[in-house]
C-alpha cells in the first residue's frame, strides 16, 4: 500500500488486505466457516470506523480489527467452537529458559509436515497463536503486530518468545515426547 | 551481557527487530556461550520449519466476491434470521453512496435518494471494476469491435466512439446491471487512469439533470442526451474529466466519431 498522494478510499484500504485479514481470522477461529463470518464482520465494522482512519498502515489497523472483532464474537457467542479452553499445563510448562530437553534437531524433523505443524500452532492459546501467525505467516514487523494487537512493542517479543517455547512443548508432545 | 539478558533480547535478534548496538551484544554472546548459542540456532530452525509447514490461508474466492459486491449476508445472520442483516445490506448497496459520496452522515439517513442510490452503484461498479481487474468482457480499442458485441447482447445499440488521438483510448466494453436492468459500460483508458462510462436508454423523457460530483477521490458526471443516459465515473481529476465528457457530447458526426 503506498502513500499515494490520492484520497484513499475504504475500498484502496481495506480490500487489498483480504488475504491477510482472512488468514488471521482462519488461524484464531481454526475454522473455514467462522472465519469467513469474522471477516465479514470486521469489514463491516471497518467499513463504519473508516472515518476514523489517519491514514498510516492499512493493514495492521484492519489487522487489529479483524482482531477485535474475533475477540468480541468469541464473548458473544457462547458456542462451544469458539470457545478457547485453557492449557494450563501450556502456559505454565516449557516456557522457562533454556529448558534443553531431548534431541531438537530430531523433534524438528518429525515434525516437519504440514499437518502436525499446524495442530501444533492452533493449540497455543489465540493470544500467543495471533503474534506467531502475524510474525511467522504475515511476517510484520514488531510495531505493526503492536498495533494489530493492541499491545506495546516490547509485550510482542516476550509473547513470541513464549509462544515459540509453547509451539516447542506443543511438537514434542505431538511426537509422543522426547 | 549475561545468559539473562540475552534470552530476553534473543527473539528480538532472531526477527531482526534489535538496534544495532543490542544486536551487537547479543551477536558477542551467542558467541561466546554454547547454551545460548544452541538456543538460539534452535529457534532459526523452529522458524524455518514453521514457515515451510505453517499454511497461509487465503481468503476464498466467494468471500472476496461478496465483500467486493458488498451483497452478501454474514453467514451467521442470514441462517439465524433468514434474512440479510439490514447493515450489511446498506454497506452493499451503498458500497460507495456511503463510503465515498456522503461520508460521514450516511449513518443518519436511512434511505437515500433514487438519484443518490444509482450514483452509488455506479461508483460501486466501476471501483469493482478496477479492484478485480474484470474492467472488459470484450478488450478492444476498435470500436467496431465493441459496439457489435454489446448490441449482441442487450436490448439497445449503446453510441461507441475512440478517444485516442485525444488522450483517451477506448480500452473495451462490458455487461453491467444497473437501475434494474443491463447496460452498457464503456471503459476508456487516460494515462494510468480508468474511466468507466456507464450508458443504457433514457425512459425519463430527457428529465435527467447534468450533474457532475466530486468525492472521495472519484469524480463524476452525468447527462442524458439523444436518448441515453450517461453516468461517467474515474478517478481522473474533474478537469480532465469535463474535457473526456465534451468529447462524448459531441456531436455524432464530429472526427473520431
Amino acid at each position: 500500500m503506498a502513500k499515494n498522494q490520492e484520497p484513499e478510499s475504504f475500498a484502496q484500504i481495506a480490500l487489498p488486505h483480504l488475504d491477510a485479514a482472512y488468514n488471521l481470522a482462519r488461524w484464531l477461529t481454526r475454522d473455514d466457516h467462522l472465519a469467513e463470518d469474522v471477516v465479514q464482520e470486521a469489514y463491516l465494522r471497518a467499513f463504519r470506523f473508516f472515518g476514523g482512519f489517519r491514514g498510516g498502515d492499512g493493514k495492521a489497523w484492519l489487522l487489529a480489527i479483524v482482531r477485535n472483532t474475533f475477540y468480541s464474537m468469541r464473548k458473544r457467542d457462547h458456542a462451544a467452537h469458539l470457545h478457547e479452553p485453557f492449557d494450563e499445563e501450556l502456559h505454565d510448562g516449557a516456557v522457562e529458559a533454556g529448558t534443553q530437553s531431548g534431541d531438537p534437531e530430531a523433534l524438528l524433523l518429525r515434525s516437519a509436515g504440514g499437518q502436525i505443524v499446524r495442530q501444533a500452532i492452533e493449540a497455543l492459546p489465540a493470544e500467543f497463536r495471533e503474534v506467531l501467525v502475524l510474525r511467522e505467516i504475515e511476517e510484520l514487523s514488531y510495531k505493526d503486530i503492536a498495533l494489530a494487537a493492541d499491545v506495546p512493542v516490547g509485550t510482542v517479543m516476550s509473547r513470541l518468545a513464549r509462544a515459540r517455547k509453547m509451539l516447542r512443548r506443543q511438537l514434542e508432545r505431538a511426537n509422543g515426547g522426547l | 551481557m549475561d545468559c539473562t539478558e540475552a534470552r530476553e533480547l534473543l527473539h528480538g535478534y532472531l526477527d531482526n527487530e534489535l538496534d544495532a548496538a543490542h544486536a551487537m551484544q547479543v551477536a558477542r554472546h551467542l558467541e561466546s556461550c554454547e547454551p545460548c548459542g544452541a538456543a538460539h540456532a534452535f529457534d532459526l530452525q523452529l522458524r524455518s520449519v514453521v514457515r515451510n509447514n505453517a499454511p497461509r490461508y487465503w481468503a476464498p474466492a466467494h468471500l472476496r466476491a461478496k465483500i467486493l459486491a458488498g451483497t452478501g449476508g454474514s453467514r451467521r445472520e442470514t441462517r439465524r434470521r433468514g434474512w440479510l442483516p439490514a447493515e450489511w445490506l446498506r454497506l452493499g448497496a451503498s458500497f460507495a453512496v456511503s463510503a465515498l459520496l456522503t461520508w460521514g452522515i450516511t449513518y443518519h439517513f436511512v434511505v437515500p435518494s433514487q438519484a443518490e442510490m444509482l450514483m452509488g452503484e455506479v461508483v460501486a461498479a466501476h471501483v469493482r471494476g478496477v479492484l478485480t481487474g474484470r474492467l472488459t468482457d470484450v478488450a478492444s480499442s476498435d470500436r467496431h469491435t465493441v459496439k457489435p458485441w454489446l448490441s449482441a447482447r442487450l436490448d439497445f445499440s449503446p453510441p461507441v466512439a475512440d478517444f485516442s488521438d485525444e488522450g483517451f483510448p477506448l480500452i473495451g466494453g462490458r455487461l453491467d446491471y444497473l437501475d434494474g436492468r443491463p447496460i452498457a459500460v464503456l471503459l476508456y483508458q487516460y494515462r494510468n487512469h480508468v474511466i468507466s462510462v456507464f450508458v443504457w436508454p433514457d425512459r425519463s423523457g430527457g428529465q435527467v439533470e447534468t450533474s457532475q460530483e466530486s468525492r472521495k477521490g472519484y469524480n463524476m458526471t452525468r447527462w442524458a442526451r439523444a436518448g441515453f443516459r450517461y453516468h461517467v465515473v474515474s478517478d481522473l481529476s474533474g478537469e480532465e474529466l469535463d474535457r473526456f465528457a465534451t468529447l462524448l457530447q459531441a456531436p455524432a458526426d464530429a472526427p473520431g466519431r
